[in-house]
Order: structure tokens, then sequence, then C-alpha cells
């Protein structure tokens, strides 16, 4: 079901599924001390991204069992494999997507 | 090919194995422990905003989100972001097992059917050969 509640999790979790690309992107890089890997830019947006999600999550828990969390979550896995294709040039291989889909299936079965 | 390259070839392919395996499991024991904030989100969305209650709960949970993007960012070495990120529907598994324990909310046998069908996705997804 489509509420407000379900919403404000969605877009803390594209939100959250944007912070990993940038944070994939930092470490991939070459960083000249372990400091680095975590004082830059992409990583200090990256988790700058993640802090918004949360308040947007705890907003959208308000409405929600917790046991629904992870469930929206699990979109999660859908816009990550899309913006890593995009971004990062991940292959989109036969077996992530036989194994997104069987995520979502999951999803569909908890949900009926 | 020789006989002896072709043994070397078969180590080389064992130790990739258990680095992969060893990489799994550190892995899933990150996102065990990231599935707690997730807890802690709960317990803090039945607290007044801002309440002293409300700044505890939401404080340990940007503290046990901390800690998991500091561990998190060395593991995504080892994975594409689409592998990594994939293992976190084992947190599935853990949100089940917490809904039980902390809040007694109510669980079908479609939710667990649902979460093994999760799972399964998911052990596809991290035999991915690059």
């Amino acid at each position: 079901m489509i509420n407000k509640y379900v919403l404000l999790l969605l877009s803390s979790v594209f939100i959250a599924a944007c912070s990993q690309i940038l944070l994939k992107k930092s470490a991939k890089e070459e960083h000249s001390s372990k400091i680095k890997e975590y004082l830059n830019l992409k990583v200090i947006v990256g988790y700058g991204m993640m802090f918004a999600s949360t308040i947007f999550s705890i907003l959208g828990f308000r409405g929600l069992d917790y046991k629904n969390g992870p469930i929206i979550e699990a979109f999660g896995y859908i816009f990550i494999m899309i913006l890593s294709r995009i971004f990062l040039k991940e292959k989109i291989t036969t077996k992530k997507v036989i194994g997104n889909s069987l995520i979502i299936l999951g999803i569909i079965v908890f949900y009926i | 090919m020789t006989e002896n390259n072709q043994l070397e070839i078969t180590k080389e392919d064992k130790k990739n194995k258990k680095n992969l395996i060893k990489n799994i499991i550190i892995l899933q024991a990150i996102i065990a422990f990231y599935t707690l904030s997730t807890v802690l989100a709960k317990t803090a969305s039945s607290k007044e905003f801002l309440s002293i209650e409300f700044v505890f709960f939401y404080g340990l949970e940007i503290l046990i989100l901390g800690i998991y993007a500091i561990l998190w960012q060395q593991i995504i070495k080892k994975f594409d972001i689409s592998v990594a990120y994939a293992n976190k529907a084992m947190g599935l598994l853990w949100s089940i097992v917490w809904a039980i324990v902390f809040f007694s909310e109510d669980i079908s046998i479609k939710n667990v059917i649902g979460v093994i069908i999760v799972i399964i996705g998911t052990i596809i997804v991290n035999s991915d050969d690059k």
C-alpha cells in the first residue's frame, strides 16, 4: 500500500542509494592515507546524504511497522543496480538481474 | 599448458574462493550490525520529537551508522557496489528476528517465505562471476 509514510521511506532509500555511488567512487580511488579515504569531498557528501536519509526514514517509520522498513529498503537494490551501471559502469549481469528479481519477488510475497 | 601451470591455477582459484568467502562473512557481520540502527530508528520514532529519549535513541542510531559507515568504506573496496549492496537483503532476516524480540510484532508464514526468497536472490547475486 502506497501512502505518505511509504513514500518518505522510499525517498530515504533513494538518497541512501545515491550516497553509495559516491562512496564507491571514492573507494575506487587511490588515497595518500587512511584518513583521506574518509576526509574527501565524495565521502563527506555521501555521509551527509546518509544523515539526511535517516531523517526521512524516522518520519516514515512513524506510520509503519518496524518489519516493513527493511522491505521498503529492498528497493535500494534496484536503485543501486541502475545507478552503478550509469555512474560506475558496473555490469548488469544475468545473475544480478535474476538475484534482484528474486529479491523483488520476495518483497511481493511478503506483502500479499 | 604444463601440469604445473594447471596446478598453480587451481591453487589460485582456491585462494580466491577462500578470500571471497572471508569477505562475504565480514560483509555479512557489518550488515547484521547495521540492522541495529533500524531498531533504534523505530524506537526513536515512538518518542516525542527532540525529547531527551528521542535524542538518546536517535543519537545511538547515528553512532551505529557512523561505525557502520567506516567499516563499509573498507569492505566495498572488495566488491562491486551492486553486489555489496545486495547483501543488505540479509538484513531482512535480522529485521524479522528483531521484530519478534524487541517489538512483539506478528510475523506471518508469508513474511518468512518472502524473506527466504529474498535471501536466495542475494546468494545468486553473490555468485556473480565478473
